[in-house]
């Protein structure tokens, strides 16, 4: 398991319009440490805290990111190992952090994997003042939402 | 069958990880299209002539950046040891799964029991107001087309040898209204 790297400055997205083939979105905003360290602690009981580890290069997590063409893996027993680049975004983190709360709900045995990432991405979307997400990363969740379609 | 019936998923792996945490994870693809939904539990491993049985945990999740021709994961924390001149295209993993999707619905007729969800169509395209279901014979001779409308609470049934023979009469009843949802209750006592 390794830190998180320090916050760095947002990577560009292309700008507006549709996506195109072979093109991939990816929000703004990096995960922060803290939130990071918010997720490793649980609430204040210790409950569901997640395990996080970072794709190192060469590591066999990376290779599997890249083969899955993900930027972020959520997995384990109760999906609550959570495997990230090293240039998580924080939206990313936040899904893999909810599809351990979907499993933990009974969601998962009901849904396919599209209907469960549609249903994260809704959710954050109606829940994205609250879970502080910016404008430019919610647009960038309804266009992945659009490519669902 | 009903519609929590288990079914077995074959996953033709086409690569496999070992990542720092002990976890063994196969990636490939399988043939029971996305509405498979994978089940954790025992699972039969296939490595060229050899066989055993792994325990997988819940199907992995991934933020993609693509969705398409999306791969499946699957992880063990079993203690594996693949032999070190398997190729991936030797593996093979056998397990639970079930179907997404709803079998019975209340006051609405059922489809055959053999029948299984249409991955190709899912759905047929419908009016306003109407959510719908397809269902096919294992042998794809049949169709049974499924459209309900809550608003109405009525629903319709298309059946046919082809997908547009069952598509017509499915339109057909729904332009004459449909049939009213039915739902009868009987006391016990």
């Amino acid at each position: 398991m390794t830190q998180a790297p320090e916050r760095s400055q947002p990577h560009r997205v292309w700008p507006g319009g549709g996506m195109e083939e072979g093109e991939s979105l990816r929000c703004l905003e990096m995960a922060s440490r803290e939130l990071l360290d918010r997720l490793r602690q649980g609430n204040r009981r210790g409950g569901h805290r997640r395990r996080i580890v970072h794709a190192e290069p060469d590591s066999e997590e990376l290779r599997y990111l890249s083969a899955m063409r993900a930027n972020a893996n959520a997995g384990g027993p109760t999906l609550t190992h959570l495997v990230l680049r090293v240039d998580a975004r924080k939206v990313e983190v936040l899904e893999e952090f909810l599809h351990g709360t979907q499993f933990r709900c009974g969601l998962l045995g009901r849904m396919n994997l599209i209907e469960a990432e549609i249903h994260v991405k809704r959710f954050m979307m109606r829940h994205c003042k609250l879970l502080g997400i910016s404008p430019e990363d919610f647009d960038v969740i309804r266009r992945m939402l659009g490519t669902y379609r | 069958m009903n519609d929590r019936a288990e079914m077995t998923f074959r996953m033709a792996v086409v690569d496999v990880f070992k990542f720092s945490d002990g976890r063994t994870v196969f990636v490939g693809k399988i043939d029971s299209g996305e509405d498979a939904i994978l089940l954790p539990g025992k699972c039969e491993l296939s490595v060229g002539d050899l066989t055993t049985e792994i325990d997988i945990q819940p199907e992995m999740l991934s933020h993609v950046q693509q969705i398409d021709d999306r791969l499946r994961a699957v992880a063990t924390s079993n203690n594996l040891s693949l032999p070190n001149n398997v190729s991936s295209g030797q593996i093979t993993l056998r397990g639970r799964m079930r179907m997404r999707g709803h079998r019975d619905l209340v006051g609405i007729e059922s489809p055959p029991r053999e029948f299984v969800p249409d991955r190709m169509t899912l759905g047929p395209r419908l009016p306003e107001g109407w959510d719908g279901d397809s269902w096919t014979s294992p042998d794809e001779s049949s169709c049974y087309l499924r459209a309900w409308n809550k608003a109405t609470a009525t629903y319709a049934i298309g059946r046919g040898n082809r997908y547009d023979e069952a598509r017509a009469v499915l339109l057909d009843e729904i332009a004459r209204g449909g049939r009213p949802v039915e739902i009868s209750v009987r006391s016990a006592v």
